[in-house]
């Protein structure tokens, strides 16, 4: 395990607002390489810039499929994984379509 | 990929018919699981909030706050991605929707787009929306006539997974 601020001798100084837990998080060393690699491509190098976006997307997933299953209770339904799955693969036949349809002017 | 929801999707949702709410609710589902987006503009988000604003009335406040309806709106709210429109955005809206329809040589027709259909439009060009799902398919083709996503109605949707 190798600590995330160890190992590159700098963290992020917080700004207004921000919240600094005093405790370091530890990460495998092959999360930290790829976290690494993310944060230089998306977020100007900046790794707790990086964690907090990939945290807040993961946790807004989570919730959207928490809130799913709740809208699903209150209507008395089980969206089972067959029809997650019809849904998606009908999603991906539209997007392939529209990619489609899309690139067609660009190769006329 | 964006999905650019309008009112309908919440309403034929919000009828709870098992039928239908269960293809929907997959297909929010599987958008998130792929990463995909569920967006929906401010003005057909407050549609459906009038929509529950108005629901059962003469429910005491409390009851009416903790209601159905409410718990419904509130999870349904953590599904989209609302984009509020500012000042400048809602003049460039109402110059689209006046350019696509003019209420007076239209007279004849029910109704025409509405100022809520026109912020829709002007999401789905701002995000370069993919899919836009509506029951007003012939408004939104006058206020996009070069959309080249697809526009697809809530009902067709769930023949379409269901």
């Amino acid at each position: 395990m190798v600590s995330a601020a160890k190992s590159r001798g700098r963290g992020r100084r917080p700004r207004f607002g921000d919240a600094v837990v005093p405790k370091s998080i530890t990460f495998k060393p092959q999360t930290l390489e790829r976290l690494t690699r993310l944060a230089t491509v998306e977020s100007n190098g900046n790794l707790s810039e990086c964690v907090n976006e990939l945290l807040e997307e993961a946790l807004a997933s989570r919730e959207a499929e928490a809130a799913i299953d709740s809208l699903a209770n209150l209507i008395g339904v089980e969206v089972g994984e067959e029809d997650v799955q019809r849904a998606s693969a009908w999603l991906l036949r539209t997007a392939r379509r529209i990619a489609e349809k899309r690139a067609a002017p660009a190769q006329a | 990929m964006t999905l650019v929801l309008d009112t309908g999707y919440y309403l034929l949702l919000a009828a709870r018919i098992g039928r239908s709410s269960r293809p929907l609710l997959a297909l929010a589902k599987g958008a998130k699981r792929l990463g995909y987006e569920l967006s929906m503009s401010s003005m057909a988000w407050a549609e459906c909030v009038s929509h529950v604003c108005h629901a059962e009335p003469g429910l005491p406040y409390t009851a009416w706050e903790h209601g159905n309806a409410m718990t419904f709106l509130r999870h349904f709210r953590h599904i989209v991605s609302v984009h509020p429109a500012n000042g400048d955005d809602l003049l460039e809206i109402a110059k689209r929707l006046r350019q696509a329809f003019d209420p007076g040589v239209a007279s004849g027709r029910r109704q025409g787009p509405t100022l809520a259909d026109a912020s829709t439009a002007y999401l789905v060009q701002q995000l370069k929306a993919e899919i836009l799902v509506t029951d007003d398919l012939a408004d939104f083709r006058l206020l996009l006539p070069n959309f080249d996503g697809e526009m697809i109605a809530p009902k067709q949707l769930v023949d379409a997974i269901g």
